[in-house]
């Protein structure tokens, strides 16, 4: 859930300001949820569930999540709703991260491999993506456009090119148009005036486009490539920032910070101290070599109560059945992605919006 | 072996895709790494940069070689030069001079933070060090200030 527009500018110690490049056409922007088989269910290493054309809204509407390897152990697990006596599948949405290694030209112009990438993007709802690297900003473009080629509807927000060399590197938000409506004029880089971060996150707010009568899951993700050379200052900044940014989107209790944190949870410092923040990757390894857990998906488990308990690292060596030096052509990082519900729970403020019966209206979304 | 620049581009950038996953062999090819950063073609700066941020340190017996490109006048050369000599630690002692000669005003702020953080993992610093430090800590750039500060809290 989310406060009005009125409320929205304070200070603190880090502000936070506009700084977003608008992807591309949002007229899609809300769409009604496409069918797709239910969470949980053994077929899940079939690839896309969201292609084919919109459907009326659905109670099976999850997205099936690629093959679990080493799911972190969770606070709680709402897959399911009880009804009339009977157990039912509560619709799920799935939000990843993916750091697709320096995103360039050499990617995009590499068939086999941009396929395999966009196969990827398909499995989710919501991906934060992180290193997408080229002057060249028809990069993700060209990428949106394979991913869509299939009849998906994508859409993606990209952020300002960061870094201290001319290398610099864009965060993005790929999203299913489906079934996650992201206003993107609401999206912002946290202004870092002090330079304590190499990357600063980039933000944005999402809400699922569910089905009327429940109240839609709402979220904001902050999206975050750490410095592993300045590793302990930026965790500690980022405590701050999780802290900032949960205060500045208040109503909205459902923050997510997730991203290569190049670290794992025993290394947090002081983000790993704030009361209630629990990674939902643990004890696996995230990289390609399968050696190191870098990529994480931060949740406060007071608030976000919406995570179904399903959470994994995606082995895309597995999947795609690859040697280890083919799935390092795609990246040296899995995805990591979560489950949750596509409804609030125990909402307690109005969404920002709903998609009553599901109606295709993008009133208030601009390019 | 066949030298990086002696590769053709998409060659160089085939390459240096595979260094950056192998980190053990990035970091016997520190130098040439940094060459690369002034190549012409954008991805293999970036695929360069990519190498040079997984490779973890490099050979002490590349310490001179490295030290030499904290004067470029290629800023990114120069950054990364030093981040791999603050990635040595005490063992780029030797460079001490040349690291704090990258403080001076004219260098790019970005050239003058690293080397104000690579003083900051070398241990015990020399006045003249500690001297070019404490100009830098009344830096206006925030970040600078704040690394030199910490360098001279470190010395």
């Amino acid at each position: 859930m989310r406060k009005s527009k009125s409320d929205r500018y304070r200070l603190w110690f880090i502000c936070i300001i506009s700084l977003i490049q608008f992807g591309c056409d949002v007229s899609d922007d809300l769409k009604q949820i496409a069918g797709g088989a239910a969470p949980g269910s053994t077929q899940a290493q079939t690839p896309d569930s969201n292609g084919g054309t919109a459907q009326q809204p659905s109670l099976q509407g999850g997205a099936v999540p690629p093959v679990p390897t080493g799911t972190a152990t969770p606070y709680s697990n709402q897959t399911t709703a009880q009804s009339g006596g009977n157990q039912q599948q509560m619709p799920t949405i799935t939000i990843a991260s993916y750091n697709i290694q320096v995103f360039g030209t050499s990617k995009v112009n590499d068939r086999w491999v941009l396929e395999r990438l966009a196969t990827v993007i398909r499995q989710f709802d919501v991906i934060a993506i992180q290193e997408v690297r080229a002057k060249d900003q028809t990069v993700m473009d060209r990428f949106l456009q394979l991913i869509n080629s299939d009849g998906s509807q994508y859409s993606y927000i990209i952020g300002p090119r960061l870094g201290r060399t001319s290398s610099k590197e864009q965060y993005a938000y790929v999203y299913n148009t489906r079934k996650i409506l992201c206003k993107k004029e609401t999206a912002y880089t946290v202004d870092d005036p002090s330079g304590l971060l190499h990357r600063s996150p980039l933000v944005a707010h999402f809400q699922v486009l569910a089905p009327n009568n429940l109240p839609p899951f709402t979220f904001t993700l902050i999206n975050i490539h750490t410095d592993p050379d300045e590793i302990r200052t930026e965790l500690n900044v980022l405590a701050d920032v999780y802290r900032n940014v949960r205060q500045y989107e208040f109503p909205e209790d459902d923050v997510i910070l997730l991203g290569d944190l190049n670290c794992g949870p025993k290394d947090f410092l002081a983000l790993g101290q704030i009361p209630g923040v629990f990674p939902l990757i643990q004890n696996v390894a995230t990289n390609t070599r399968q050696s190191k857990l870098y990529d994480n998906i931060v949740v406060d488990q007071y608030s976000s109560q919406e995570f179904t308990g399903r959470s994994a690292v995606w082995d895309l060596r597995q999947y795609f059945k690859l040697t280890i030096d083919d799935t390092l052509r795609l990246s040296d990082h899995f995805p990591v992605w979560a489950e949750f519900s596509a409804f609030e729970v125990n909402p307690q403020i109005p969404a920002m919006a709903t998609n009553p019966g599901g109606v295709t209206n993008p009133g208030g979304v601009s390019r | 072996m066949t030298t990086l620049t002696q590769l053709t581009t998409s060659e160089r950038v085939a390459r240096l895709q595979t260094l950056a996953n192998d980190s053990d062999t990035a970091a016997k090819l520190a130098v040439e790494l940094i060459q690369c950063l002034t190549d012409s073609d954008e991805e293999v700066r970036n695929w360069a940069n990519e190498a040079l941020e997984n490779l973890e340190s490099p050979s002490v017996s590349d310490l001179a070689n490295i030290a030499k490109f904290v004067a470029s006048s290629d800023d990114d050369a120069a950054f990364w030069a030093l981040k791999l000599l603050g990635r040595l630690g005490e063992q780029a002692q030797p460079q001490e001079a040349c690291i704090a000669a990258a403080l001076k005003q004219e260098r790019a702020v970005q050239v003058r933070q690293n080397a104000a953080w690579a003083l900051s993992k070398l241990g015990s610093l020399s006045d003249e060090s500690q001297k070019r430090l404490q100009q830098a800590a009344k830096d206006s750039d925030a970040r600078l200030a704040h690394l030199a500060q910490q360098a001279l809290n470190q010395a």
